[in-house]
């Protein structure tokens, strides 16, 4: 516990660290330390210098903390609800309702109304994103609640049939694809920030932020579901306030960053486990320090996407699940006949 | 022929006349090129050593391989395509993200979409809209000229065959068993049609999978594929050994024609030569 | 105060498990529940934790349980299920703590130490759970439990243990060490309630016994009066001869004298 809490300084150290990292690596030389310099002295940037690190790095950063946060934390709350530490976000449907809404925009944008191109800017692909997820999760979330009460059981069922559907609907959007499309669609489900902009920081940060800080109160209540729901409600805990609390929050912080990013994988599974292996089981310090870690291990995906191949650059989910697989498996052969799940 | 020739020799002419960068010492290198079409309309037009770094697409000639790889035209990198100081992006239609363009656009890098097309007049255009964004509209009436005449005379020659036109299906992969083919729309259907053959597939737009059936009652005398290696590539045993194919007349006959996919759907300035050879490897086996 | 259940009816789908019940539980004493299998006894425990929805009335302390807030009820009450299963590897120390966080009021330091103390597990606070036995396991949550409802009597009055099946995974020693603990606290002014597998340890720390059968109560009061060879043939379906000891007035069953299915 008190290990768990001296992380969260660390973690925030390492966070800023990373950040400055970020700020001053790329494809450019333009560099942090002598742009501070130069503002200091009341030198003025150059052009470029303002665009490379104000409109491209800083977005950027500031999207990347925001999405691996909202992934991880995600993560964690969703093991806590479902008692399961290979839950991740999918499994209420945001994954799927985002990919399905996102197909859509890809393949059907032409077909769109003018008001709406109109409405959405360049960003009709990321709002069809998020609406996607969250339709479905409202709508898992119908399912499997009878008289107040959300069965999660009902809820996990209810997800798999949902996400089959999401595949079906997304594989008859993919037939009627061209090629273009296609890669359109394969490059958005490897994930990407190459499109930050402020302007998807304004959009996706505020429901990120509020997300986060309600999953944040839930440590409690996620303690008490790993006794089970009953006890939860033994000791105290209005059950269905904490299913309810997760479940949005998750939909609403991961529905918002698979908008802005695409699915970028196993941040939500890996991050996690690696804390309860570190620090303990205990979601208090867990769920801040899952939004910690995972938004400094998704800037540092991020900062090795956009160098390892410059100019060019990876798809981030590439990144994410070449650094990712490994460790899950060397966590499961770990784990393997200690815990038993 | 005549102007195919000609064509070829000026093209000569401008490589030869540049060996490299420091050539043209009035002209900065500042242009980056997307799409493998427009790089080599930008070296045919003499203008390569001009050029920073292309896309991925980018293969041909060899001296546009060598450039830097900025990567996938839909994914391009703002701070990766910045770090070349470009003035000019000249682009084949749909680069993106358009948040990336934006920060191009606002970094004063000048953009110029060159528009799609799978026909010879689409080649023309493309021709002119790259010469007008690099500034030499001369050159380009040259290239264009010399272009559209060599593609008149190999597409009037590819036509004059006694044999009766060969249905052609253009196979774009055969991953795990199942077909994607080109219906029309595409420029597999331009370049099969320029070159003489019949698409065996023209009941829908674009590439789509094909059912064994739909494949069958195709009937496609002759197998169009790109020639490349990976996941795509697929040996004639492996080909015809399919299902799908067993019932065609292109299987009795072991009928495929394998070509570089820039070469054969490029519609750049070799498409006159491509017709030339498709038709070639279509009629005479 | 009371547990009072006036009118309690129960059913799962269709089924009723239990009909028009009506019992009380006065604090300051240790309730036994006893009934073969299926007679609605863990789901009258249930229905007086609040766990299922019911027709009728449960009031604990005059709260009405169906209509409680949770939190009201985790401050009044603690519940050791039959069986726990958990989650993440906690230690057994943070297992105990999860019980504190109903957040009861009180000094609060040091008890989850404490109660782990009182199940004689001192040793075991950084153990994992999992890798604890299943009566250790239990053990945890029962000190879980103590900690929950640390004093069994408060200023706003007494407090519940609710045990369903408390000792079915535990030695002769350790039994006899959990129901001292859940009789210490009924002598304390708490109230317990307890499901009960075993007639000779409920004949043996119950002040008070209720036998079920077939959803209705077949008989309540004292152990000495209720537990007679009657009453529990009647309950469990086969002929029982209920005895005492020399030492004292509680009674106990022997298996050996039943006469399998010779029911009256």
């Amino acid at each position: 516990m008190a290990r768990a809490r001296r992380l969260h300084g660390w973690l925030a150290l390492a966070v800023v660290l990373v950040g400055l990292f970020s700020l001053t690596v790329g494809a450019t030389d333009v560099a942090l330390g002598p742009a501070l310099w130069k503002l200091a002295t009341g030198e003025a940037l150059t052009r470029m210098e303002m665009i490379v690190l104000w409109d491209i790095r800083a977005p950027r950063l500031v999207l990347g903390l925001l999405v691996g946060a909202a992934l991880a934390m995600g993560g964690a709350v969703m093991q806590g609800l479902f008692r399961n530490p290979l839950a991740d976000p999918g499994l209420v449907g945001v994954s799927a309702g985002a990919g399905l809404g996102a197909i859509t925009a890809i393949v059907l944008a032409g077909a769109a109304p003018a008001w709406l191109a109109v409405a959405t800017g360049d960003h009709l692909v990321a709002v069809a994103a998020f609406f996607g997820g969250w339709a479905s999760t409202l709508l898992l979330y119908r399912v499997s609640t009878r008289r107040g009460r959300t069965s999660v059981a009902t809820m996990l069922l209810a997800g798999i049939a949902l996400g089959a559907l999401a595949g079906a609907l997304s594989g008859i959007l993919v037939y009627i694809s061209d090629d273009r499309q296609l890669r359109d669609l394969t490059f958005w489900g490897l994930g990407s920030l190459g499109g930050a902009s402020w302007a998807k920081v304004l959009a996706a940060g505020p429901i990120i932020l509020l997300s986060l800080a309600v999953a944040s109160a839930l440590g409690r209540g996620l303690n008490g579901l790993a006794l089970g729901e009953a006890t939860a409600g033994h000791i105290g805990l209005n059950v269905q306030w904490v299913k309810g609390g997760a479940i949005l929050t998750v939909a609403g912080a991961t529905g918002a960053a698979v908008a802005v990013s695409g699915g970028i994988g196993f941040i939500g599974i890996v991050v996690p486990h690696l804390l309860r292996l570190s620090s303990g089981p205990d979601h208090r310090p867990l769920l801040i320090n899952a939004a910690l870690l995972g938004a400094l291990l998704l800037v540092l995906a991020d900062v090795i996407a956009r160098v390892i191949i410059a100019p060019a650059e990876l798809p981030i989910g590439i990144v994410t699940a070449v650094l990712g697989a490994p460790v899950f498996l060397w966590i499961l052969l770990r784990q393997r006949g200690m815990v038993d799940l | 022929m005549i102007e195919r020739r000609a064509l070829l020799a000026l093209s000569a002419a401008f490589c030869a006349a540049q060996p490299g960068r420091a050539f043209a010492a009035d002209e900065m290198a500042d242009v980056i090129a997307i799409g493998g079409a427009v790089t080599e309309i930008i070296f045919a037009l003499g203008q390569g050593h001009r050029l920073l770094a292309r896309d991925a697409t980018s293969t041909y000639p060899a001296a546009a391989e060598a450039l830097p790889d900025v990567g996938y035209m839909r994914r391009l990198s703002a701070e990766g395509v910045l770090s070349f100081a470009p003035a000019l992006i000249i682009s084949a239609e749909g680069a993106g993200p358009p948040e990336v363009i934006e920060i191009l656009r606002a970094a004063s890098v000048e953009f110029a979409e060159v528009p799609e097309g799978y026909d010879a007049r689409a080649i023309v255009a493309k021709i002119h809209a790259v010469g007008a964004a690099l500034d030499v509209p001369e050159r380009a009436q040259a290239l264009a000229e010399m272009t559209q005449a060599a593609l008149e005379a190999a597409v009037a020659q590819a036509a004059d065959v006694d044999a009766a036109p060969k249905r052609v299906m253009f196979v774009l992969s055969t991953q795990g068993g199942r077909i994607l083919a080109s219906g029309t729309g595409t420029g597999a259907d331009g370049i099969i049609r320029m070159a003489g053959g019949t698409n065996a597939v023209s009941d829908f737009d674009g590439y789509k999978p094909l059912s064994d059936e739909a494949v069958s009652a195709a009937a496609p005398d002759v197998i169009l594929m790109m020639d490349r290696t990976g996941d795509h590539a697929a040996t004639d045993d492996e080909l015809f050994g399919l299902p799908a194919f067993s019932a065609t007349p292109a299987a009795e006959t072991r009928d495929v024609v394998r070509m570089d996919g820039l070469f054969l759907l490029g519609f750049g300035p070799r498409t006159a030569e491509a017709v030339t050879a498709l038709n070639r490897a279509l009629y005479t086996s | 105060m009371t547990v009072c259940v006036e009118g309690l009816s129960v059913r799962y789908g269709a089924r009723v498990v239990i009909e028009d019940l009506d019992i009380i539980a006065c604090s300051g004493a240790l309730t036994a529940i006893v009934g073969p299998n299926g007679s609605g006894k863990s789901t009258l425990i249930k229905a007086i934790c609040g766990d299922l929805s019911y027709d009728g009335v449960v009031t604990l302390n005059g709260l009405d349980v169906a209509s409680a807030h949770p939190w009201e009820l985790a401050s009044q009450r603690a519940v050791l299920p039959q069986a726990s299963t958990l989650a993440f590897p906690f230690h057994a120390i943070e297992v105990v703590r999860i019980g504190l966080t109903a957040g009861t009021g009180g000094a609060q330091a040091g008890r989850a130490e404490a109660a782990l103390a009182r199940v004689e597990l001192a040793g075991y606070a950084n153990r994992y759970y999992q890798e604890l036995s299943g009566g250790e396991q239990q053990r945890v949550q029962l000190a879980r439990v103590l900690a929950q409802i640390w004093e069994p009597c408060t200023g706003q009055g007494p407090r519940w243990l609710m045990l369903d099946e408390p000792v079915s995974s535990l030695d002769v020693a350790h039994q006899l060490q959990v129901m001292s603990i859940a009789k210490e606290f009924a002598r304390g002014g708490g109230g317990v309630l307890a499901v009960m597998h075993d007639l000779n340890l409920t004949g043996l720390f119950a002040d008070r016994v209720v036998v079920m059968a077939e959803g209705q109560v077949l008989a309540a009061g004292p152990p000495e009066e209720v537990m007679n060879d009657a009453v529990l043939s009647q309950a469990y379906g086969c002929a029982l001869r209920v005895n005492t000891t020399p030492h004292g007035p509680a009674p106990f069953v022997l298996p050996h004298t039943a006469e399998a299915h010779a029911a009256p």
